[in-house]
């Protein structure tokens, strides 16, 4: 947990047109941690992550991915800075096959970070791998997710930005998504994650930011909060 | 007419057809992955046969013409980089039709650069050495140079689609084509795919025209006709889908030539002229296919919406404050005739014309969230409504009730196809009714006077001073824009917004969609076909350009420059567009090119449009 900070983010505001969804947001994320965003929906955990990555330009505050200051940038570029974003709605290429997908995301590899290649990446994801030839469109919705995740590593992160990754998903899915994540942070990957699934959440994640009306309400170790029954009644439970 | 005649006349036919694919395959690649509809890709073939014409003459002999060929195609492809780079690439936040208007802006400024450079003669340009003859083909002479098209043709489309599925450029460009904003989110800088997508297409618009240089002369008049046909194939074939860009060029082309190899053919008594529907076929083709199927012969239909920023524009629906002051607007236009000389009424008379006609189109496009390309058939039938009556000697005040009347009746045939399709499918339906309409006009000589038109639409004697007239023409504008205006407060003007904002939600609540969309058409259609009338008789004189393309596109331009979310945006866009083109066709010939810089200059700086873009402006100030 000592390792530098790779996403830095401090007095975040972003807008949806004159409507303001977040408010003052500010975290960080160091190498190697897996940090997760709590809260109901609508708090503005996806809001926070598309700010991140630009899609939804922050309007006031300042991002830093591992120290260079990234506010304004186009998404393009911060995902060249090293940061990857998995989103909540999938956007496989539908009419792109397996490894197609995977070359959309092909970026140079990275010094200090071992390159993914699609080899690599059927290790961890054995499904994908046999099913390299399939188009995107043919695929369960947990397929699809595994290959979003698949296809942003292929640009050779620093640090993972994903959104809702349990959404949707039947629980033999979330379990092996799980999986995938303990394997990403054993390999050193670095992980901010939004989620409303406290349980799937508590498994794999360090720490973890609460949201609530577009702004971080509480922060803490991962195990202090799953203690703090107050703190659930108030921010999360349904 | 032979079975030999019917071979070479196939021959012919699928020649052209390959023409048609190049232009085909280039707009449905710029289209898949920008989203533009490029209505200056016609204008990129022109520059290509012109450009391929002067290279073959600079260079001269065989290894001239042979050289020119894919260097006139890398020529147009540089500029159509270039053009990409320094507008496109400015308008892509900006609303889908505000690019459309970008590129028209383009049209013209080429239009008029072709005209400084090579000058208003059609000029032809050398045979093909080597290929100039003709070929027996089953005891036929057969031209060489159209056998060699045919052949190309199947060669660059399997080039292509090698291309797109080989080549890691091609995938991202398919990927592109899907979610462009994920493709950016991976890592990809959009702008320079764009950029090579634009160059390669305009680079095929550009072969597509040096490959005409011994089939036909290079003119002026080509940009229009070529970017219509290319619409027709890649709507008929399936946005986006090279390979139904070929089926359905193969289809126009022939059928087109059949139908000219047919000429008269005697039925029931009756001769019917085919060769006549040689103008109309390829619509009549279009429209069959976007009937039956909606998404091209080859096309899949879009996926559900992307999120892109700026598109969702509200309309304003201005309340007791903007009749007031429109009130106002309409009382200080009518005291003009007091002040200023005959001139200025006669151009008033065209603003205020033209203002109904663009008011009637934005009640489509705004509140009604579609994009008509062919609202000038609704103006041409008011306009030939009237014009027709005035000849059977109606008077004008029951030739100007009953030509709306005319328009109506049209707005309710065509609305009824039209609000089956949206987007881009929607606005080429209605380009393709505008067509055929057009062509009827054209080519029914006996009613309509063919492309002489009619003649001596008088206005009635208390009407016939200039003056009078106008005044007029601000009843008549005023009371339908009052009319217009009310509908948009009723209940029906709520459900068209809902129907538009959200269909699924609107018809969760008991709105039928599409149903309410139809009948705006009618509404629309009502208002142009008067302003048409009132066209006719203050010209005194009707052409089948009244339901032109250009005429169509002039409505866009006038909507689109005003802004689209507010109502009076569209008066403002059309006294601006039609002073402006006045003030500059008077002092220069170059009209196209300055007023082109225009629109651009305007598109760039202002893409809410001009209202709109000032209303913004104020508000931010407030």
């Amino acid at each position: 947990m000592s390792g530098e900070t790779l996403i830095q983010a401090r007095g975040l505001n972003a807008f949806y047109g004159r409507a303001q969804a977040l408010f003052g947001v500010s975290l960080e994320v160091r190498r190697g941690e897996v940090v997760a965003l709590l809260g109901r929906n609508g708090a503005g955990k996806s809001t926070t992550l598309k700010a991140l990555m630009g899609l939804v330009p922050p309007r006031a505050g300042e991002v830093r991915i591992a120290g260079t200051a990234v506010r304004g940038w186009a998404p393009y570029r911060i995902c060249r800075q090293g940061l990857g974003y998995v989103p909540e709605e999938r956007r496989i290429f539908a009419g792109l096959t397996v490894l197609e997908n995977l070359e959309v995301g092909r970026r140079p590899p990275r010094e200090a970070v071992p390159a993914w290649t699609p080899q690599r990446l059927f290790e961890l994801f054995p499904n994908l791998g046999r099913m390299r030839e399939r188009p995107g469109g043919a695929m369960s919705g947990g397929e699809q997710q595994m290959l979003t995740i698949a296809r942003t590593l292929m640009g050779n992160p620093l640090a993972v930005l994903l959104d809702e990754p349990s959404e949707g998903l039947a629980p033999v899915i979330v379990a092996e998504m799980a999986r995938v994540v303990r394997e990403l942070k054993a390999e050193g990957l670095t992980v901010l994650l939004s989620e409303q699934n406290l349980r799937f959440a508590a498994g794999i994640t360090d720490r973890a930011y609460v949201m609530e009306q577009g702004a971080i309400r509480h922060e803490g170790q991962m195990a202090q909060l799953l203690q703090d029954e107050a703190l659930h009644a108030r921010y999360l439970a349904v | 007419m032979t079975f030999a005649d019917l071979l070479v006349q196939l021959v012919n036919g699928l020649a052209q057809a390959s023409t048609l694919f190049l232009l085909a395959s280039g707009l449905s690649l710029i289209f898949g992955v920008t989203r533009v509809v490029n209505f200056a890709h016609g204008s990129f073939t022109m520059v290509g046969l012109y450009a391929a014409i002067a290279m073959a003459e600079r260079l001269g002999g065989a290894a001239g013409f042979w050289l020119a060929l894919p260097l006139a195609a890398l020529a147009v492809g540089v500029l159509g980089a270039v053009a990409e780079m320094l507008i496109l690439r400015r308008v892509y936040q900006a609303p889908e039709l505000f690019q459309l208007l970008a590129t028209f802006g383009l049209v013209l400024v080429l239009k008029d650069a072709a005209l400084w450079l090579w000058g208003p003669e059609d000029i032809f340009g050398p045979r093909a050495p080597g290929l100039s003859g003709s070929v027996e083909l089953a005891g036929l002479a057969v031209p060489a140079w159209d056998l060699f098209l045919i052949a190309l043709a199947p060669l660059l489309l399997l080039a292509l689609e090698a291309l797109l599925a080989r080549t890691r450029w091609g995938v991202l460009v398919r990927a592109a084509t899907e979610d462009r904003h994920m493709v950016g989110a991976l890592g990809v800088n959009q702008a320079w795919l764009f950029t090579g997508v634009f160059a390669l297409g305009s680079a095929l618009a550009g072969l597509a025209g040096a490959l005409q240089m011994p089939r036909e002369p290079a003119s002026l008049g080509l940009d229009l006709v070529t970017v219509t046909d290319a619409f027709v194939v890649v709507v008929i074939g399936g946005l986006g889908s090279l390979r139904g860009a070929f089926l359905a060029a193969a289809l126009v082309g022939v059928v087109k030539t059949l139908c000219f190899a047919l000429g008269g053919v005697e039925m029931g008594g009756t001769t019917f002229n085919f060769s006549k529907l040689t103008l109309v076929v390829e619509f009549l083709l279009m429209a069959l296919t976007l009937v039956l199927r909606p998404w091209g012969l080859a096309g899949r239909a879009p996926a559900a919406a992307q999120e892109s920023p700026a598109l969702v524009e509200w309309v304003r629906v201005p309340g007791v404050r903007f009749a007031a002051g429109a009130g106002a607007a309409l009382l200080a236009a009518a005291a003009l005739p007091l002040l200023a000389d005959e001139y200025a009424v006669v151009l008033a008379t065209d603003i205020a014309v033209f203002a109904l006609f663009a008011v009637s189109l934005h009640f489509l496009m705004g509140p009604g969230g579609m994009a008509p390309f062919g609202h000038a058939a609704f103006f041409g039938v008011g306009a030939y409504a009237a014009g027709l009556l005035a000849q059977a000697a109606w008077p004008m005040a029951a030739a100007l009730l009953a030509a709306p009347l005319a328009a109506a009746a049209a707005g309710l045939a065509v609305g009824w196809f039209c609000v089956r399709l949206s987007g881009v499918y929607l606005a080429m339906l209605t380009l393709a009714f505008a067509q055929i309409a057009w062509s009827v006009a054209f080519q029914w000589d006996d009613v309509t006077g063919g492309s002489n038109g009619l003649v001596g639409i008088r206005p009635a004697p208390w009407a016939a001073d200039k003056a009078h007239f106008y005044w007029l023409v601000l009843v008549f504008g005023g009371t339908a824009l009052a009319l217009l205006w009310r509908v948009l407060q009723s209940p029906f003007g709520f459900a068209l917004r809902a129907a538009r904002d959200n269909p699924r939600r609107a018809q969760a609540l008991g709105i039928d969609a599409r149903r309410v969309q139809w009948l705006a058409f009618p509404a629309a259609a009502a208002a142009a076909g008067l302003a048409g009338a009132l066209f006719a008789y203050s010209k005194g004189s009707l052409s089948p350009e009244a339901m032109g393309i250009a005429r169509s596109v002039d409505g866009l331009v006038m909507v689109l420059l005003g802004g689209l979310h507010t109502l009076a945006g569209p008066v403002a866009g059309a006294a601006l567009f039609t002073w402006l083109q006045d003030e500059i066709i008077r002092r220069t010939d170059y009209w196209r090119l300055i007023l082109g810089a225009v629109i651009l200059l305007l598109v760039i700086a202002f893409p809410r449009g001009v209202v709109g873009g000032l209303r913004h402006a104020w508000k931010e100030r407030s």
